[in-house]
């Protein structure tokens, strides 16, 4: 009894968090609701840490929760990125609200309740309750997008992503129904069992269910067919709230994504993997003119976050062709991603704090002479994030275009490096802007902040990545993060 | 006729795609033409107004308040609280301790709710400003 409660304890903190912030809200200051939050989180991460690859998988309550909920190595991962997406966004955005009269105290309980919901999603083993997670997390999401309610760029994009969102999430029951038609049972490893028996089935039903559960999952992530939302969104939305969605929702899609087809529908893949390549393609070019075109840096940030998911699409792809190599490609691009994309919108979020202004590259002229630590920083990130030798995000795109050339699609591979390219114009302006130009404001001193610490640390372990080795340890260097991938992926594919 | 065989099986398909799409703008364009072109130009005061099968619009003399909008959600919370109790009622003495102590928590969290409710003012009756 107490031993299965302690396999949802993780979860259960959050949501007890979420729950005592709540009820906080209205009475404790905006500092004291952080700390508390953190708290939480923290105590969260603490158990997770300690439990990653010593725990064989197993079922949380097997008897009365029908083995929806399920404990490995792959969904503890997650929800160590989960709990760490959230602390680092809680913690860098502490001025923000400050600043903002429109703070609310409910923020924290609804960046808490989205990682409960993304944490279930991670652990769910059933098709209705990863709806049900994946709806707690964009719920949360939504109004957090809509945070800012008497300003009409934000309030559109939370109705944008809304209705959009909610229509897409219907898709995900209705190709829950048609699979349950065909299995009759909505349990993956049901679905695995018939599916992956070869037999005289008609796996029709199953197809155009598996179908409808990706489009849920692509609009989710922003591949192109369906990113009419995606920069809006991230304009409209608060910068920590941005942050956020960019780092950390955007993990959680993969998650399920990568559970359904490496357990799934493994012996599926074959069939869906024309259809990713098709969108794999949309998604990178037409990312990357999202990207080229803007003028600020929170909608080219946007734009490019579409083209990483085109990135992480090649891999995904490439599991059907039988590449062992892509899911770890995939579980490393996403912690690469995190880390860069956090970065970068963490100081975008940071100076945002003392003005008001949109940011734009022109107001990035010359900010080396303001502040060099802070655009070194900036710096760091672009580079990876474009993906350049001796950052973490050289190795993630590295890994993932493995794994394309050895499953075969070397036009796709080829096509990926060609954005890589593409994305130097656009991420290398940024710091063409900061270097090259001279200074247009003469502030120079400015008070010492944790926000600009602990974005330094998470620069730091940007270039650990890249270059450093398991030499000290629980802090992993590149070649200790890809063996934690494939862990996690192992424990995926030893439930069968 | 014979059939033309390519070795893509679904370029028939691509090329019927381009084919609607310039046909789909070719019907926007006319309609729109057409519509211009054969439309009253006349600023009537009838033809302005909001279709509303025929009588004029009036204003709606009672004005119901957003008010209710909070209290129709409050009441769902209990209604769905007590659609949940009674299967749970019947089954009272099979489910056993472990049961009740479920319901017990599921009450919880949605007495958490209804505080943050209350205390967030929704059950008093005030103008929003």
């Amino acid at each position: 009894m107490f031993e299965q409660l302690f396999l949802i304890l993780p979860m259960a903190i959050v949501v007890m968090g979420a729950f005592v912030l709540l009820l906080l809200s209205k009475t404790f200051s905006l500092d004291k609701l952080n700390l508390v939050a953190v708290f939480f989180l923290s105590l969260s991460f603490i158990i997770e840490i300690l439990r990653f690859g010593t725990t064989t998988v197993c079922y949380s309550f097997p008897e009365i929760f029908g083995k929806m909920y399920i404990i490995d190595d792959f969904s503890i991962l997650f929800d160590l990125m989960f709990t760490a997406g959230a602390i680092l966004t809680l913690l860098i955005n502490t001025a923000y609200f400050k600043s903002r009269n429109y703070y609310n105290g409910e923020y924290f309980a609804l960046i808490l309740f989205s990682v409960f919901g993304m944490m279930i999603l991670a652990h769910s083993n059933e098709l209705v309750t990863a709806f049900i997670a994946l709806e707690i997390a964009s719920l949360s999401v939504f109004a957090l997008v809509g945070y800012h309610k008497y300003n009409k760029v934000s309030s559109e994009a939370m109705m944008k992503y809304m209705i959009l969102g909610s229509m897409t999430g219907a898709f995900f029951i209705l190709g829950t129904a048609f699979i349950y038609g065909a299995v009759g049972s909505t349990n993956l490893e049901d679905i695995a069992a018939y599916v992956n028996v070869p037999a005289e089935k008609d796996l029709v039903l199953v197809l155009i269910g598996g179908i409808f559960i990706m489009v849920t999952i692509l609009f989710k992530m922003g591949a192109v067919p369906f990113h009419s939302w995606v920069v809006d969104v991230y304009q409209g939305a608060p910068f920590p709230v941005t942050m956020f969605m960019a780092s950390t929702f955007k993990i959680a899609l993969f998650a399920i994504a990568l559970r359904l087809s490496l357990i799934d529908f493994a012996s599926l893949n074959i069939v869906w993997s024309e259809i990713l390549q098709v969108i794999t393609v949309l998604t990178l070019i037409g990312g990357s003119f999202l990207a080229i075109t803007q003028k600020s840096i929170k909608r080219m940030l946007a734009g490019s976050s579409v083209v990483h998911s085109g990135y992480m699409l090649i891999a995904y792809s490439s599991i059907g062709l039988g590449s062992d190599m892509a899911a770890p490609a995939i579980m490393f691009y996403l912690i690469s991603y995190f880390l860069s994309a956090a970065g970068a919108f963490g100081i975008l979020s940071f100076i945002a704090t003392g003005s008001k202004k949109m940011m734009t590259y022109e107001d990035f002229k010359g900010f080396s002479e303001r502040r060099p630590y802070l655009s070194a920083m900036m710096a760091i990130f672009m580079l990876s994030l474009s993906g350049f030798p001796s950052t973490i995000g050289f190795l993630g795109k590295f890994y993932i275009f493995t794994s394309a050339i050895e499953s075969g699609q070397i036009l796709l591979a080829g096509l990926g490096i060609v954005t890589a390219f593409i994305s130097v114009y656009y991420y290398f302006k940024l710091i063409a802007m900061m270097y090259f130009y001279p200074s247009t404001d003469q502030q120079k001193k400015f008070p010492f902040d944790f926000s600009g610490l602990l974005i330094g640390v998470m620069a730091m372990m940007v270039i650990w990545g890249g270059v450093g080795t398991s030499l000290i340890p629980f802090i992993p260097g590149a070649n200790g993060l890809i063996d934690i991938a494939k862990q996690a992926i192992d424990s995926l594919q030893n439930v069968l | 006729m014979e059939h033309v065989s390519t070795t893509s099986p679904y370029f028939g398909v691509f090329v019927l795609f381009v084919i609607t799409f310039g046909a789909f703008y070719a019907t926007t364009v006319a309609a729109r033409w057409a519509s211009r072109a054969l439309a009253r130009k006349d600023t009537e005061k009838l033809k302005l107004s909001i279709y509303e099968c025929g009588p004029e619009v009036t204003k709606q003399p009672n004005r119901i308040s957003t008010q209710f909008y909070l209290f129709a959600l409050l009441f769902l919370l209990f209604d769905v609280e007590v659609v949940f109790m009674f299967p749970w009622a019947i089954d009272f003495k099979l489910l056993g301790w472990f049961g009740f102590v479920e319901m017990l928590m599921f009450i919880l969290l949605l007495t958490i709710g209804f505080i943050y409710a209350w205390k967030k003012g929704a059950l008093e009756w005030h103008n929003i400003k």
